[in-house]
């Protein structure tokens, strides 16, 4: 089918596609980019006949993203007739007054049969008086997407998902969406992303229906289809094999626990693991029946048996009868060997316990015979994986450990240690692993214990595959104990003693392995499911990751880690802050020669850096406080700019210095650019500093007028757009709405917000970089280089 | 991309004659015409991807129909799943490290979903300045921990450092080159060393670079040959014919603009004179009125 280019008579451009007809349906966007106020008007047309008609006024998310008519122009337009014979090209156009301009993609052909095979595309709008939304995603796992009132309900929409006559889940759409949240400004609580029921998710088509809760109308014109992929554990069996149950003699002689850890090439760290997990050093453990079973899974020299032995008579060595490169089998057999009730299997035997957790396991398990508790893992020295690459050794290890006497006291073990979590609240976060996980000796042979198919060397995901499966499996608590914790020695490991880069490589592959295996992504077990108990003995343990270890300096390293600000300080942190720093006014204390600036410290710096880069030969400064007048000339006279000048625009402006000219004024004055611009004259580079004030001088059409005196690849500084707490409702200031809108508008000016990422900034999304406008050669105008002036000056008089 | 169609990707079309192909990134549309011409000839369909469409790419698109091709204005990430697992997709999007990691994984796993082989990938900018450097269109749109600091600053080569006499100075560009996650082809590169597939990666380090990126189970013994023939002596010798020809293109546009500035420079030299020649009469007649002359 060709669709030959029309020339119309419309003096509009048109931008707009046509998405594809599903379902009685036709999709697409449109919008006339110079007058973007007006919805366009589309109508499908066949055999001349126009079959449906309506307005590209309905918002998408990924419309907003693309910049078109702030997302509102898409249309989802329904056949009502009955649907046209398959083949059908039916002609998709905007009309207005002038005539009428087809779409790309149009005429679009009505399809054979439905194509049953094929999930509907998404982003589909939904759609009803009152209402309005998108469904962004529905399958593989999830559904997602917005809904909101648009008439002033208060409530969020409550949608119910259904098949036919089965209902298959409800939810809210009140989930806090920050692409929502900008568009109306605070607002933004009408979003919904939840995991598809498992029912659902069984590798079909299904044709889906989404209405609201308490009408049973439907924001869609007719149902969807979507493609979900298998979740529950009955369906990952028939794609992905799980290891068969073990099979376990009887104990002649049962006790209540046995640990099963794994050593290799690691004596140094197995000697102070398997102290740990003697009588003397596990707390109230003095009646606990236990055993330990020491795996050495191939050491090289082979650890001694009367040297494990030595530790005391719970422990004995096992030797595996086969060895491979994952201990897997090796921690099944030792397991099999087990006398204990329960089991603490430790896959990496460099991690040395604290004192408590045989005293938090106990407990736990009298609360619930069958809990699972799993303990969290924390570095000695720090994050091992950096450390590694600036000198941290082995013996600096060791003297971390003689500085806390261990084991005199074996909670001083988070005195040098750092948890391997990044979360802020380490003991809070759902857990991916443990590496002292102690279960029920029952549930670990019901599922099989380790499956010997992760066949990497350490055994890649096989560990956080057996917590996850417990989980699965365990029909009592998981106990994530508080103030109890493993702390991994520095030694030769797969993943926890290699550099970022080799240690995601591995992390990669090893979770392909486990895609392949279980036939989805690993997922963490998240802190919902996890019961809590515990106590820190230590006021170490509250530490976080980048907390000083201990206050002497060690001698490891003068490097610094390159921290990565956005994993420790998201925006949102920002926002809250920056709110603080407002609210509280103490901009107002930021001074320059006793006078104040209105910006914050960070700001100043990245003023004179801005300065020292673009060395501008003029600044404008429009309604900016005289003490950051008096800080630009300051900073113009070090940075030695010769003959740099500034213009002061504001209602009280004087010239203080002779680099200084007044001009009383006001942004939303007409005659002030036209002044300003003459005072610019022929400067080649100019730098403008707008204060953000109310709508009346601060809006898109002040940093119109000002932004056309800013030179290509200098900037637009609005000074002052922090605001307070938008969330709570009483803001009026709109800046970043403002500025938002007008780099839409203009797109020659980006916000760059490298500017502000000292945290503390008064000028958010306010550094407006003029990065388009660049004249070349084949936009250049030659009429300029004529001086516009026939008429020869009079210079007859000159003398 | 458009400048690798006619020696490096048509071949490769026309050796391994996908029935299904994905372009990521279409910006003017000139590669995309000469895909949907592709497909027009050969009964092929492709998914066009971008979120921004511009008027040229929506001209040439309007050269074509529905059977040659489906056009989504959508980012890859979110349409890569809901679209037909491609024999072949051209990777011209955001040039970052995490939208391409993502972007091949979501290939990888749409093909699995859909019971095919992984297609072969054909990515561009794998050579300087995006291959050891991230860009972003639009940096608010990923989540900070996918990003790295960056600034509307433009790059050199041989200079992690960004300054302003650089190019590509109007994009937001990674303050630094090198190092983990950052770059188009370090996300090659990552994805490949984390594939459970075996990948042929091979690489034309010209026009910003041309990755070519084959699965195992799809490379044959013509497409094998026909790769290694782009590195041989007389591929070579018409990519540097190529090179050669852009680059006097290049020239002449300096002169053009050199040109230009000795005009505008000149014209300047006349404003000034002018200016200060006013100013002159100026004060002359200011010292007259102050003197009482007529």
């Amino acid at each position: 089918m060709m669709n030959s280019p029309i020339t119309f008579p419309s003096a509009l451009l048109l931008e707009g596609v046509v998405d594809g007809v599903t379902n009685h349906t036709v999709h697409g966007w449109a919008w006339f980019p110079d007058d973007p106020v007006r919805a366009a008007s589309i109508e499908v047309r066949a055999h001349g006949a126009v079959l449906c008609r309506g307005e590209a006024d309905t918002m998408r998310a990924d419309l907003v993203a693309a910049g078109k008519r702030n997302g509102y122009c898409a249309f989802a337009l329904r056949l009502e007739a009955t649907l046209p014979e398959p083949g059908t090209a039916l002609e998709v156009v905007a009309v207005e007054a002038s005539g009428a301009q087809p779409l790309v993609g149009s005429p679009v052909v009505v399809p054979a049969a439905a194509p049953a095979e094929n999930s509907d595309i998404l982003p589909i709008p939904l759609h009803r008086p009152g209402l309005h939304g998108s469904l962004d995603q529905c399958g593989p796992a999830r559904i997602r997407g917005w809904l909101r009132w648009t008439d002033g309900t208060q409530a969020s929409p409550n949608l119910v998902l259904r098949e036919g006559s089965r209902e298959w889940m409800r939810f809210a759409a009140n989930q806090w969406r920050p692409d929502i949240a900008e568009l109306h400004q605070g607002d933004g609580c009408c979003g919904f992303d939840q995991a598809l029921p498992d029912e659902l998710r069984d590798d079909r088509l299904h044709e889906l229906r989404l209405c609201l809760a308490d009408e049973e109308a439907s924001p869609l014109a007719m149902p969807f289809r979507a493609m979900t992929s298998p979740a529950s554990p009955e369906k990952l069996a028939t794609r992905a094999k799980l290891p068969p149950p073990l099979s376990r003699q009887v104990v002649a002689e049962p006790l209540t626990l046995s640990v099963v850890v794994n050593f290799y090439n690691m004596q140094r760290e197995a000697a102070r693991t398997l102290t740990s997990l003697t009588r003397a050093y596990q707390a109230d453990s003095a009646d606990l029946d236990y055993e330990v079973l020491c795996i050495d899974n191939g050491s090289q020299p082979p650890l001694d048996p009367d040297w494990v032995a030595s530790f005391g008579p719970e422990f004995r060595l096992v030797r595996p009868s086969r060895q491979h490169a994952s201990p897997c089998g090796a921690l099944n057999e030792a397991a099999l060997a087990a006398r204990g009730k329960y089991l603490a299997v430790m896959i990496d035997g460099a991690h040395v316990l604290s004192p408590g957790i045989f005293r938090e396991a106990r407990q736990a398990w009298r609360e619930h015979a069958g809990a699972v508790v799993a303990v969290r893992h924390w570095f000695i020295g720090g994050d091992q994986r950096w450390l590694t690459l600036v000198g941290y050794s082995r013996e600096q290890e060791d003297k971390l450990f003689e500085r806390i006497r261990w084991p005199l006291n074996g909670y001083d073990l988070f005195r040098i240690g750092t948890p391997m979590s990044e979360n802020p609240e380490p003991w809070f976060d759902g857990l991916s692993e443990s590496n002292c996980l102690m279960l029920p000796t029952e549930l670990y042979d019901r599922i099989g214990g380790f499956d010997e198919a992760f066949d990497q060397p350490g055994g890649g995901f096989a560990n956080l595959d057996l917590w996850r499966r417990t989980c699965t499996a365990a029909s009592a608590p998981l106990v994530a104990p508080i103030g109890e914790a493993t702390f991994h020695q520095f030694h030769g490991g797969t993943t926890t003693n290699v550099d970022d880069v080799e240690k995601d490589l591995r992390v990669r592959a090893y979770a392909t392995a486990y895609r392949t295996l279980r036939g989805e992504d690993f997922a963490m077990i998240e802190r919902g499911q996890l019961t809590f108990r515990g106590q820190l003995r230590s006021e170490f343990a509250t530490g976080m990751r980048q907390r000083t270890l201990m206050p002497m300096r060690l001698g490891v390293t003068d490097e610094v880690r390159p921290g990565k600000l956005a994993a420790h300080f998201d925006d949102g942190a920002q926002s809250h802050l920056l709110s603080v720093y407002a609210e509280c006014g103490l901009q107002r204390d930021v001074r320059w020669l006793g006078q104040p600036t209105g910006m914050a410290p960070a700001d100043l710096n990245s003023l004179q850096d801005i300065i020292h880069q673009i060395r501008p030969d003029a600044v404008i400064g429009v309604s900016v406080e005289r003490g950051l007048i008096a800080y630009l000339d300051s900073v113009l006279q070090a940075a030695g700019i010769e003959g740099a000048r500034i213009l002061h625009v504001a209602d009280d402006a004087v010239a203080t210095s002779a680099r200084i000219t007044g001009m009383v004024g006001t942004p939303a004055d007409a005659a002030a650019p036209t002044a300003a611009r003459l005072w610019a004259g022929t400067a080649e580079t100019v730098l403008v500093l707008h204060a953000a004030g109310d709508a009346g001088r601060f809006n898109g059409d002040t940093l119109a007028t000002w932004g056309k005196l800013v030179s290509h690849r200098s900037y637009m500084i609005c000074v002052g757009t922090v605001f307070g707490q938008p969330w709570l409702g009483y803001s009026t200031r709109q800046h970043y709405k403002t500025l938002r809108e007008f780099t839409e508008g203009n797109p020659m000016f980006v916000i760059d917000r490298s500017w502000t990422r000292q945290l503390i900034t008064t000028c958010p999304y306010g550094y407006l970089r003029k990065i388009g406008g660049g004249v070349n050669a084949a936009s250049y105008d030659a009429a300029l280089d004529e001086l516009g002036t026939d008429t020869p000056l009079d210079l007859e008089n000159m003398q | 991309m458009n400048r690798f169609w006619q020696r490096y990707i048509r071949p490769i079309f026309e050796t391994v004659q996908p029935r299904q192909i994905m372009e990521i990134g279409a910006e003017y549309g000139w590669n995309t015409r000469q895909i949907l011409a592709f497909c027009r000839d050969n009964g092929a369909h492709a998914d066009i991807i971008d979120p921004a469409p511009l008027p040229s790419l929506r001209e040439e698109l309007a050269r074509f129909g529905p059977a040659e091709y489906r056009f989504l204005a959508l980012k890859s990430l979110a349409a890569i799943p809901q679209l037909e697992a491609p024999d072949i997709a051209l990777v011209d999007g955001d040039h970052n490290w995490a939208t391409v990691f993502s972007e091949l994984n979501l290939l990888q796993a749409r093909a699995e979903q859909c019971g095919k082989l992984p297609p072969i990938v054909l990515c561009h900018d794998a050579a300087w300045p995006y291959a050891r450097r991230d860009m972003y269109y639009s940096p608010d749109d990923l989540d900070g921990w996918q990003r790295h600091p960056y600034s509307y600053k433009g790059m050199l080569p041989d200079q992690s450092e960004l300054t302003e006499q650089g190019v590509n100075g109007w994009l937001a560009n990674a303050t630094h080159e090198g190092g983990p996650r950052n770059g188009v082809l370090t996300a090659i590169e990552d994805f490949i060393a984390s594939s459970p597939t075996e990948w042929s990666l091979r690489k034309l380090p010209f026009f910003n670079g041309l990755a070519i990126v084959v699965p195992a189970p799809r490379m044959t013994p013509a497409l094998q040959s026909l790769i290694d023939g782009f590195f041989g002596g007389d591929a070579m010798l018409e990519a540097s014919k190529a090179l050669e020809s852009d680059c006097i293109q290049l020239r002449a546009m300096l002169c053009r603009a050199e040109a230009c500035l000795t005009r505008r420079t000149e014209a300047l030299e006349r404003a000034r004179a002018l200016i200060d020649a006013q100013q002159q009469r100026i004060a002359q007649l200011e010292n007259r009125a102050v003197a009482g002359i007529d």
